[in-house]
């Protein structure tokens, strides 16, 4: 067994769990009342039929519509004649089959869900045997909707994408926060008004003052109807036929799980490792990188919003553009700009006719004339200046006057050792 | 029940004035700027198309799709055939899709092949952007002019037709127009250190006082003229010529030019074609040198469409007519007829130099 048909069953075994959670309201309701066997056989035929529903629908039409509704009729018939009572699951068991169309989920399913637990809310409601299902459809219904919800904002994202591949995984990651966002804030808002919601949206008791109900005399319980006088054959025996069907049926069967079982077993260890490797890749997802058909890079603007009139008030105003709104030719000539002026407020006599090569040139100089300045971080800026002034003035001098471009990594090389290199990343 | 309903109205009122928010804020201080990496370049050569985007706002945007029309010769590279939306002949509808949070600005750039020359604008753009839940909030359309100009391919000198590239490389090797070597004497003129003394006109020489000099001229200078034929179709003879030999022709063209301007000659043009921006019959580049020309006849080439203003023989004819001698024209047509062979064989006469670069090939 390959790994793609590994995918395939754990897919397979997924839509199957999808389906099943569904109609949980349904089953629970439907077979209120029942003994313990068969509940769970009814819980079992719910991806059976599902799956024969689904595999009807492989078959070529018209043999597909038709095979799919004789297969309902029998389902519905086959409960009404166990027991009468029995053909309400009948029918419920024929709608799933269905619903075997649906191979794949898409948003409008989870809709189903939603309806179907809202559907099971209501009979709750009205019926007593069911009272203690009714929180719990309750929250089982909010959750779908909310599940809903995330489902359809991925089917608007791809059609936002004009069904296209545009519509990339991280823009789908990005926009589902939003839907996810929009999800909490509305359980929040429901959270904190339902108790409100409950009390404003009881209806109101109507008194209505003395009634005569004293007056009204209670009806008396009758005797049980009597059945119908039918006629039953005490020596009906059914046909034979019917017998030997059912036996053939059964082997058959039998023989088509052995065959996969033989099957499976020739290939066990690449089947079992095949299926223990798409279970783990399902939950520990390592995915692949998205191959994306253009280059693309991010930066904030967090740091050119718009400043309110207060917020310079009790600042000091920086100079200029901050360093990561400047290109690399700009960051030279500001690390340049910032050692002339380091030496100014340090008491270097700059002259304006010097080049920059004469500039910094006497700016170290006469800072190795100087005593060590007593503050730390100037001593290791000038430390750094020290080790760094030909290269700063070789790029200082191609930024300025030479039409080629400074590359990144140059000036990361030279901001490398510099004592606020934190600030300037 | 009243759970549910509830959870439903408050899902309907969250989603009604999310709803006005982003249909009133959403597309508010969003800059969309698309710029070429390049606006002229050689058919078959790629460039970068950069599509930037700026949200500078708090309210960030779930999704956003910037659709433009452009031509669908700009081939994008690296995109699938499924990402190519509304791929026809002219026009493609590249669309692109954003998630964009606050205060944040996204650069994408895609590589896009040029295989066919031509001038391709890009003018407006649709941005269309999406709720919390995804549904389409608002669009608005917005107009921003890119252009490009793809000039034709230049193909390497050895490339062009064994006669064509024997007389381009005999028009780049001919002598500078300053040497005088035709056996015409057009004039005197003053004498020059380095002539030669039998040159000498005495009898100007004696009349005027002043050494005079024989002027002749020069045999032929290295300017090449280029001709190019846009007729397609020769009725007389039923012979046809496709569009992409007429993309070859230009092709040719454009390396002869590129050829001659390079090694320092001057090159001209002649078109007797529809041009895209040009309302007379005929183009009309003059000769000259230097870069700048090249880039002038280049981009003349990229506007070229193969649709005849003026007939050949009328050209060829006007020609003549301006009697002028000495040039060296290249004439690339897809047939000839005799007409046109005639008034070939008198511009020869004239005094210039004529080569045919026949595209028309017979059916084998």
């Amino acid at each position: 067994m390959n790994g793609k048909l590994a995918g395939w069953i754990t897919g397979f075994a997924g839509r199957l769990l999808f389906e099943w959670a569904i109609w949980v309201p349904a089953w629970l309701l439907l077979t209120i009342g029942h003994g313990q066997e068969s509940r769970l056989l009814s819980l079992a035929a719910v991806p059976a039929c599902w799956a024969i529903g689904l595999a009807l629908m492989r078959l070529r039409p018209p043999w597909q519509l038709l095979a799919t509704i004789l297969f309902m009729i029998a389902v519905a018939a086959g409960a009404a004649a166990i027991d009468i009572h029995e053909a309400s699951i009948g029918i419920w068991l024929a709608v799933v089959a269905w619903r075997g169309k649906y191979a794949n989920i898409t948003a409008g399913q989870f809709g189903i869900g939603f309806a179907v637990a809202c559907a099971g809310v209501f009979v709750a409601t009205g019926y007593d045997a069911a009272e203690k299902y009714r929180f719990g459809f309750i929250v089982v219904a909010i959750v779908w909707l909310a599940v809903w919800l995330i489902a359809w904002n991925r089917s608007l994202v791809s059609q936002a994408g004009l069904d296209s591949k545009i519509a990339t995984r991280a823009v789908r990651k990005e926009s589902r926060k939003y839907a996810f966002l929009f999800v909490a804030l509305a359980l929040i808002a429901f959270g904190l008004t339902i108790s409100h919601a409950l009390d404003w949206m009881r209806l109101p008791q109507v008194d209505i003052g003395s009634s005569r109900t004293d007056d009204i005399v209670p009806p008396t319980p009758r005797e049980p109807a009597q059945g119908l006088p039918f006629k039953v054959d005490e020596d009906y025996r059914p046909n034979p036929i019917w017998d030997i069907l059912f036996w053939i049926i059964t082997v058959f069967s039998l023989f088509l799980l052995w065959k996969f079982f033989v099957w499976m077993w020739r290939d066990r260890k690449w089947s079992w490792q095949a299926i223990k490797d798409a279970l783990r890749s399902l939950f520990m997802r390592d995915r692949r990188e998205e191959k994306l058909p253009y280059v693309e890079e991010r930066r904030s603007l967090a740091k050119e919003k718009r400043k309110s009139r207060w917020s310079g008030l009790f600042q000091r105003q920086s100079r200029g553009p901050d360093w990561v709104q400047l290109n690399n030719g700009q960051k030279v000539r500001r690390l340049y700009a910032d050692a002339v002026a380091a030496g100014l407020t340090s008491g270097y006599p700059h002259a304006a006719n010097l080049t920059p090569a004469e500039s910094l040139e006497s700016l170290e100089r006469w800072r190795a004339e100087q005593a060590e300045p007593k503050s730390g971080n100037r001593a290791a800026y000038w430390r750094w200046f020290a080790g760094v002034r030909l290269a700063l003035l070789r790029m200082y001098e191609q930024a300025r006057y030479s039409p080629h471009g400074i590359e990144e990594h140059q000036v990361a090389d030279l901001i490398e050792r510099h004592p606020e290199r934190d600030k300037l990343r | 029940m009243t759970a549910i309903l509830w959870i439903v109205f408050v899902l309907l009122v969250i989603y009604q004035l999310q709803r006005i928010v982003f249909r009133k804020f959403g597309l508010r201080a969003v800059a969309y700027d698309r710029a070429f990496s390049t606006d002229k370049l050689f058919a078959g050569e790629t460039l970068w198309l950069s599509e930037t985007i700026a949200n500078r706002k708090r309210l960030p945007i779930p999704w956003l799709r910037v659709e433009t029309l452009m031509p669908a010769q700009l081939v994008f590279k690296n995109e699938e055939a499924d990402t190519s939306i509304n791929r026809g002949d002219r026009l493609q509808n590249h669309a692109s899709l954003f998630s964009i949070p606050a205060y944040t600005e996204i650069v994408r750039k895609h590589e896009v092949l040029c295989p066919e020359r031509g001038c391709y604008a890009v003018s407006s753009y649709t941005m269309s952007m999406g709720d919390m839940i995804g549904i389409q909030a608002k669009s608005e359309t917005r107009t921003q002019t890119s252009e490009i100009v793809v000039y034709p391919k230049v193909t390497a000198f050895a490339d062009l037709p064994l006669s064509a590239r024997k007389y381009v490389y005999s028009v780049r090797s001919m002598l500078s127009p300053i040497r005088e070597d035709h056996y015409h004497v057009s004039g005197v003129r003053p004498y020059r250190d380095g002539d030669s003394f039998r040159l000498i006109n005495w009898n100007a020489t004696a009349k005027t006082g002043e050494l005079l000099v024989h002027k002749r001229e020069s045999m032929c200078d290295n300017d090449l003229h280029l001709l190019i034929n846009a007729e397609l179709l020769d009725h007389a003879n039923n012979r046809r010529v496709t569009k992409e030999q007429f993309e070859q022709a230009l092709s040719y063209a454009a390396s002869a030019a590129h050829y001659i301007i390079a090694g320092g000659g001057k090159a001209g043009l002649l078109f007797n074609g529809a041009v895209n921006g040009y309302a007379d019959t005929v183009y009309r580049l003059p000769t000259k040198a230097g870069a700048a020309h090249l880039d002038a006849i280049l981009e003349a080439m990229a506007r070229f469409e193969p649709v005849t203003r003026l007939g050949m023989s009328y050209l060829l004819k006007r020609l003549i007519d301006e009697r002028t001698r000495g040039l060296n024209y290249l004439f690339v047509t897809g047939f000839i007829d005799e007409e046109q062979e005639e008034l070939v064989r008198q511009l020869r006469l004239n005094g210039n130099s004529v080569e045919l670069l026949l595209l028309y090939k017979e059916a084998a």
